[in-house]
């Protein structure tokens, strides 16, 4: 009885603690660091972040040899060594994270600006300055629909300030944000706890088991994940279906395009205004975009070739979509791009950049 | 929060073993309050306001009801009803009404157009707006004692298990039980986890399962062959059953492990021998509640009209049941369907007993329950369609007998898997309701396989159930 009795108020208490954990940012984000540290020594403890490729890591197809492909970024080459002259502004997401300022032609300063921050800038304006606007197609409705980028990426100050050029961190506003009734309830409760519950080295081998089982029966991928109707590829399930705004596939509002189109020009003309010499996007296709494009609601193409759009565009979609091996451009088990799909963008940023540089010469 | 969440399963635990910790009902009854509170709060916290707002209007409502007589007896259950249904009608039918009055507008050759609400609907509104109203009729009926306690009321209408998606309870059943202080009993934890495991089973292995065939067979009704789209909608029927006794499962579960009865919400409707017996058997609290609180009132008021006075009656019941799944035409039109088959039944039911009494009983009931289930198929495309063209379109696309893609997001392992898993449903809730609670060891068992199965074949995508945005 006595067990019985411990057992309930420690269950209980575990409960309410696994609860708590899962609802509070800060909590999940502090232990996620600290476990972080094991995704370099292998531990028992660790979390499974597969190296063959965030899809093949979330379905748990680690053991399917076909969607297995390594990240093979290289960056060895330095763009060139003309007098460095320009300051580029990146301001993108997981696609251009890693890129280094060597791989850039004639860049002085990069500064990469990450979607979800929010920072202050001030330009030297002895130098060029490019902003480039990079985002996955999957955001682009998201977060093109109204300008809302001109409250992360901020340029402040005096446009001769030269002295004091680059990044000034931003103050977070929600430091002092008093607690709310809503930081009770976590959208994300249950993908935090199935990370403090169960995303475990040691728990790994059911889920693999399940992933293959389901693989091999039905050739499905379970979760988040789905596979081409090809059977070659692992596109994010987000990217496929019909009624979400992140797919290739989910059918374009009449004025939805122009919504874009608008807010895209309103953000060219505020960084224009705040002394950018040129600001571009640039829009990478979902890897279904290119691959499987049979439903494909004609995104990229739509506002790139819109006549009101002021922003000049980095085009990938045309050539991903003309290649006689598109897809050579992507990583089977990945949502991202590969090597050639990536040096691909590299050069058409890079002949843009050394079209400004020898301009300004 | 989901039944078919990790969360809901830590929730539920916490919930569970703190209340039999607790040793008085009071206690009990806050723990209750405060967990269902969490509960609904964790879809949309700010919405807690609107429900707190009617359950204050409603227990004030139900006092006031039973102080007086007469005319202010009536007057007070009219204010309930009327800030029920104004919940209702400005969350869930006002843009209805919007857009109807500018489409009709636009006929007239006038565009009159009113702003929208952009506004989510409360989960489960409908829901529990129908068990308030059901707890101020039966009051005003004398049925029921006003209930003076304000959080075991508010508890009969948050009681998390049927918050969201029913069973609607009527305040007889469940107020007294809520009172009575209810020990720990070991056959009511088996007997309401093996219902809560079944229910999981039915959510995630068969009716996610069958999802995926109904989401492609609708969304690609164009160029699909007949076969597939039938193969869509035979689909859904089990899907939207599976979807919807899966979370009553696990409602009536959850509350018998607790010790408290809910009513039963299905009874084998496949098994439906015409339309009277169909809705006898699908989603019965809400269609008692009909039966109760809207047709029986109709048909004693128009009694003098003779047989017209049952098909009125039928009519608006059917009308306002279609119209309580959806602001939408093709739920209108889904339930006046329904509302015309019970009409040519009930006039041709003499007709149907002779016939029917020269063939072999068997023969009978095949073509009976086959009739039934084929109807109740098929009507179920106005209930699944987006709109009226959708689901038009769909029919067209059946009886079209085009010849196109016969895939319906399945290989053929995974149909005969999907068919095996609704024959295997259709026999364990015909044959063996108790059979594996009768034992501890076939319970152990039990729980562990279906754990397991569940685990392996489930197919976890959250995916929330069909009848939340009810």
């Amino acid at each position: 009885m006595l067990v019985k009795k411990i057992f309930a108020y420690f269950a209980v208490a575990a409960g309410l603690t696994a609860l708590a954990l899962s609802t509070s940012k800060s909590l999940s984000e502090r232990i996620q660091d600290i476990r972080s540290y094991s995704l370099f020594h292998d531990l028992w403890w660790g979390e499974q972040r597969g190296k063959w490729g965030d899809l093949t890591s979330m379905s748990y197809l680690d053991q399917v040899k076909k969607f297995c492909a390594p990240r093979d970024y290289s960056f060895e080459k330095q763009a060139d060594s003309q007098e460095k002259n320009t300051d580029l502004y990146l301001y993108g997401d997981s696609y251009v994270l890693d890129i280094p300022k060597q791989a850039f032609a004639g860049v002085d300063s990069l500064f990469f600006h990450f979607r979800y921050d929010t920072r202050d800038y001030i330009l030297n304006r002895e130098k060029k300055n490019i902003l480039i606007i990079e985002a996955s197609e999957r955001f682009v409705r998201q977060r093109f629909r109204t300008a809302a980028l001109l409250q992360n990426l901020r340029v402040k100050g005096e446009p001769n300030a030269a002295k004091s050029a680059g990044e000034q961190p931003h103050k977070k506003q929600q430091e002092n944000k008093p607690f709310g009734i809503a930081d009770l309830f976590n959208p994300h409760i249950n993908q935090n706890l199935e990370y403090h519950l169960f995303n475990y080295n040691f728990l790994i081998f059911p889920r693999q088991f399940k992933a293959v089982l389901n693989y091999t029966l039905f050739n499905r991928a379970s979760g988040d994940v789905v596979i081409s109707d090809d059977g070659n590829y692992l596109f994010y399930k987000i990217t496929t279906m019909q009624n979400n705004l992140c797919s290739s596939y989910d059918r374009l509002a009449d004025n939805e395009v122009n919504t874009i189109v608008a807010s895209l020009d309103t953000i060219y003309d505020h960084y224009r205004q705040a002394g950018f010499d040129e600001v571009y996007f640039s829009v990478i296709p979902n890897p279904a975009t290119i691959l499987q494009p049979a439903p494909y609601n004609n995104l990229i193409p739509l506002i790139q070739n819109d006549p009101k759009m002021k922003m000049p565009f980095i085009d990938l979609y045309s050539p991903f979509k003309e290649s006689r091996d598109p897809a050579s451009f992507y990583r089977a088990g990945d949502t991202h791009w590969n090597n050639k799909g990536l040096q691909m963008w590299l050069d058409k940023v890079n002949n843009i950049l050394r079209m400004h540089s020898e301009k300004y010469r | 929060m989901t039944f078919n969440s990790l969360q809901f399963l830590v929730f539920f635990m916490v919930i569970t073993l703190w209340f039999f910790r607790l040793k008085d009902q009071k206690g009990r009854i806050w723990l209750l309050l405060l967990g269902s509170c969490y509960f609904y709060m964790s879809f949309i916290p700010e919405y807690i306001l609107i429900l707190g707002g009617s359950i204050i209007t409603d227990y004030v409502a139900g006092l006031l009801i039973e102080k007086n007589e007469g005319r202010a007896r009536k007057a007070w259950l009219v204010v309930s009803l009327i800030a029920n249904i104004g919940v209702l009608a400005v969350f869930k039918y006002y843009n209805f009404f919007v857009d109807n009055i500018h489409a009709g507008s636009l006929f007239f050759g006038k565009s009159l157009t009113l702003p929208m609400l952009k506004i989510a609907l409360p989960i489960g509104l409908s829901f529990h707006t129908f068990q308030a109203m059901s707890y101020t009729i039966e009051v005003y009926r004398k049925n029921q004692k006003a209930e003076k306690n304000f959080a075991t009321y508010a508890l009969y209408v948050m009681f998390y298990p049927q918050l969201v998606a029913g069973p609607i309870e009527r305040p007889q059943n469940v107020l007294p039980q809520l009172k009575e202080f209810r020990p720990y009993k070991w056959d009511n934890i088996k007997e309401g986890i093996a219902r809560m495991l079944w229910g999981f089973f039915k959510k995630v292995v068969i009716a996610d399962r069958l999802a995926m065939v109904v989401d492609r067979t609708f969304s690609h009704s164009h160029d699909s062959s007949s076969i597939a789209l039938f193969a869509g909608i035979l689909f859904y029927y089990f899907q939207i059953y599976c979807d919807f006794s899966g979370y009553s499962d696990i409602a009536l579960g959850a509350a018998k492990v607790m010790n408290i009865r809910l009513m039963e919400n299905f009874n084998q409707p496949f098994f439906s021998k015409n339309m009277g017996d169909f809705w006898r058997r699908w989603h019965i609290s809400l269609y008692s509640w009909f039966y109760d609180y809207v047709f029986n009132p109709l048909i004693t008021s128009l009694r003098n009209l003779g047989q017209a006075a049952i098909v009125l009656s039928l009519l608006i019941t059917f009308f306002l049941s279609g119209f309580w799944h959806g602001a939408a035409w093709q739920h209108i039109v889904y339930g006046l369907i329904h509302g015309v088959a019970l009409i040519y039944e009930y006039f041709t039911r003499k007709q149907r007993k002779k016939l029917f009494a020269r063939m072999p009983k068997a023969v009978g009931n095949v073509i009976g329950v086959s009739v039934t289930f084929l109807f109740v198929v098929f009507t179920r495309i106005f209930f699944r369609a987006e709109n009226m063209r959708a689901a038009m379109d769909y029919f067209k696309g059946i009886f079209s007998f085009s010849r196109g893609s016969n895939y319906i997001g399945m290989n053929r392992l995974e149909v005969c898997l999907s068919v095996f898993l609704v024959g295997l449903m259709l026999y364990r809730e015909r044959t063996l309701p108790g059979y594996f609670i009768r034992s501890d060891k076939r319970f152990y068992f039990y729980t562990i396989a279906m754990v397991v199965i569940c685990y392996y074949l489930g197919v976890f995508a959250e995916n929330q159930f069909i009848y939340f945005q009810f």
